[in-house]
């Protein structure tokens, strides 16, 4: 109160020089919960800095609840000072997000051994920090795949909602996880092994959705629980790391996934060599099944020479076992494996296309990307053969209508992949309640001339 | 109970009356707490504290935001010209809003104030925003020595 009438005479005494100041800027009208949630969203550094803005401001940053650290490659050790100094003034009792960023400098981790124990330090004391004010998002990233777990301070934080780690390698020995509350959780530059994996899941009775990214380690990702709906893998392995994690020869496993309640499931970008097999995901309605495998001759860190062709046939055997997994999927996407498999064993394409159509057409599908596959057929026997198995003579004349209308379909060679998904999403808009196949095109090694 | 009629006006405090669509007002829940707990006879709903000239922006927000067909990247558009106001009148659509309960309302103000203070240095905030340095030079000193470390 005190202050405030202060602050009034002030104002009037510099209102007879200035008018445009009589009254009080509008921002500072704000009540003070408001200006602290705008700080709050602020990156932490500014925040900060707004206390000598003015007297309403002096003490608002030591109330942000919300924190954004990152901490430079040029000016770490500032970066650390001030990182430790802003938790030193808070006086915020709880905490909705926290944001630590390192991995600017995982690089001089490698190199500077003192930085690395003061980046622990650090860390262990965001954690903490974060953990005793009832933190419900944290991200984190970190500095090494290798050689940083993530620290034992969150292990048992029941108020954390989301999870976002980059750059750490899953839990120290012993670890008893337990995150109540957690729903989502994205990993990303980590490797984890089966164990943190089990320790993971088993931890998190709440979790709806998992996303890794860039990740080693773990061959099996067994999850139980009801709630969990959404998994996402993308990328396998880390690029110059853990080249050894595989045997002798260097030869990836298979990736297992048994997820029975799980209802969205994405498997995406480059797989190297790791063969991904769908053990049970009896439950997924929307499944994007986009990944690349490269030829295993392509593979770095491959020792022994192995046949390509026995190699692909494993693996044409797995995509054919896994899409039968899928039957139950309402939304497909899947990649290109069938076009680029074919000509080694079309039989079995025929074969599992119409297995495909057989236990997932009951109601119509868009066929054409089928016109697609069957176009390679040579003529249009192939479809109609494919076609009749489920039973409808209009479906068949819909695609012997779009074989004509589509132009890609005569001009495989120049066709584009976005053409294709453009295509299909009109097909899939005009009948929204039809169970939808989108095929795209994705890059899958071949057993061509090349290798 | 109010009678069914189609719509509902809404008085302001300098006696502007803006007519809604019952779907459109009833979407916030302090008018949907008017219409249902209040006996009116009428359908005029006083707004005591808003005054027309932001009532008229609250509302083109309202009708903007229930079209129907109306796409992502056109609300965006929309958002962006609608923001185009003057500190003292977001002020005002931020309290109209808070009045309200519009917590999509509050949250695009509260937004804008951020994206006007983010990246600039003080001084410029306080320019841009007519904020008076009520500090002395020797107690804006201070406060800069005591948070040094915020200024390395």
């Amino acid at each position: 109160m005190l202050r405030n009438s202060k602050k009034r005479k002030v104002k009037l005494r510099k209102s007879k020089k200035q008018k445009v100041t009589e009254e009080e800027a509008p921002i500072n009208k704000l009540p003070d919960a408001v200006l602290v949630k705008i700080l709050s969203l602020l990156p932490t550094e500014e925040a900060f800095r707004t206390c000598v803005i003015s007297k309403k401001w002096q003490t608002l940053p030591t109330l942000i609840y919300s924190f954004n650290f990152n901490c430079s490659e040029y000016r770490e050790r500032e970066d650390l000072s001030f990182i430790h100094n802003a938790l030193e003034h808070s006086r915020s009792s709880t905490i909705k997000k926290f944001e630590l960023d390192l991995t600017e400098c995982m690089d001089l981790c490698q190199l500077d051994y003192n930085l690395k124990f003061d980046f622990d330090f650090l860390v262990n004391r965001c954690c903490s920090f974060a953990v005793e004010r009832n933190v419900e998002s944290l991200v984190l990233g970190l500095y090494s795949p290798e050689a940083c777990p993530l620290p034992e301070s969150l292990y048992t934080c029941s108020s954390l909602i989301t999870l976002d780690v980059t750059l750490c390698c899953g839990f120290i020995d012993d670890a008893v996880i337990s995150w109540n509350s957690l729903k989502s959780i994205t990993l990303g530059y980590v490797v984890f092994t089966d164990e943190d994996m089990v320790k993971l899941l088993s931890g998190c009775p709440s979790l709806e959705t998992m996303e890794l990214y860039r990740y080693d380690g773990f061959r099996r990702v067994e999850i139980n629980s009801s709630k969990f709906k959404t998994l996402k893998l993308i990328d396998y392995g880390i690029p110059g790391v853990k080249d050894e994690l595989d045997g002798v020869s260097g030869v990836r496993d298979e990736l297992e996934i048994i997820a029975p309640h799980l209802q969205n499931l994405e498997i995406s970008g480059d797989f190297l060599d790791v063969k991904c097999k769908l053990v049970d995901v009896s439950s997924v309605v929307n499944a994007k099944i986009t990944y690349n495998n490269k030829c295993i001759n392509h593979v770095p860190n491959v020792n022994e020479e192995h046949n390509c062709r026995d190699y692909h046939q494993v693996l044409y055997s797995l995509i054919q076992e896994n899409l039968q997994k899928l039957c139950y999927a309402t939304e497909l996407t899947i990649g290109n494996w069938f076009t680029q498999f074919y000509r080694l064993c079309s039989d079995f394409i025929c074969s599992s296309v119409s297995s495909f159509i057989g236990s997932a057409a009951t109601s119509f599908i868009p066929l054409f990307q089928f016109y697609r596959l069957c176009s390679d057929f040579e003529n249009g026997e192939g479809i109609k053969n494919l076609v009749n198995p489920s039973n409808s003579v209009d479906l068949c004349s819909q695609v012997m209508r779009a074989s004509s209308s589509i132009p890609f379909v005569e001009d495989k060679e120049n066709l584009a992949p976005d053409k294709v998904v453009a295509d299909i999403g009109i097909a899939g808009k005009a009948r929204a309640s039809a169970k939808i196949l989108t095929y795209l095109e994705t890059r899958f090694a071949a057993p061509n001339p090349g290798c | 109970m109010m009678s069914l009629g189609k719509l509902i006006t809404l008085k302001t405090n300098d006696n502007e009356e803006f007519k809604l669509d019952k779907t459109v007002a009833v979407k916030l829940e302090i008018i949907k707490n008017i219409v249902q707990d209040v006996d009116c006879t009428s359908n005029v709903i006083p707004l005591p504290n808003i005054d027309g000239k932001t009532m008229t922006k609250v509302v083109k927000y309202w009708k903007k935001h229930s079209e129907e067909g109306v796409t992502e990247v056109q609300l965006k558009n929309f958002d962006q010209d609608f923001l185009k106001m003057s500190h003292s009148e977001l002020h005002d659509v931020h309290l109209a809003a808070k009045y309200l309960d519009d917590n999509q309302l509050k949250e695009v103000i509260i937004q804008e104030f951020l994206d006007r203070i983010k990246g600039k240095p003080i001084e410029e905030i306080r320019e841009v925003f007519g904020i008076v340095n009520d500090y002395t030079p020797e107690e804006e000193e201070e406060v800069r020595r005591e948070n040094a470390w915020a200024f390395e």
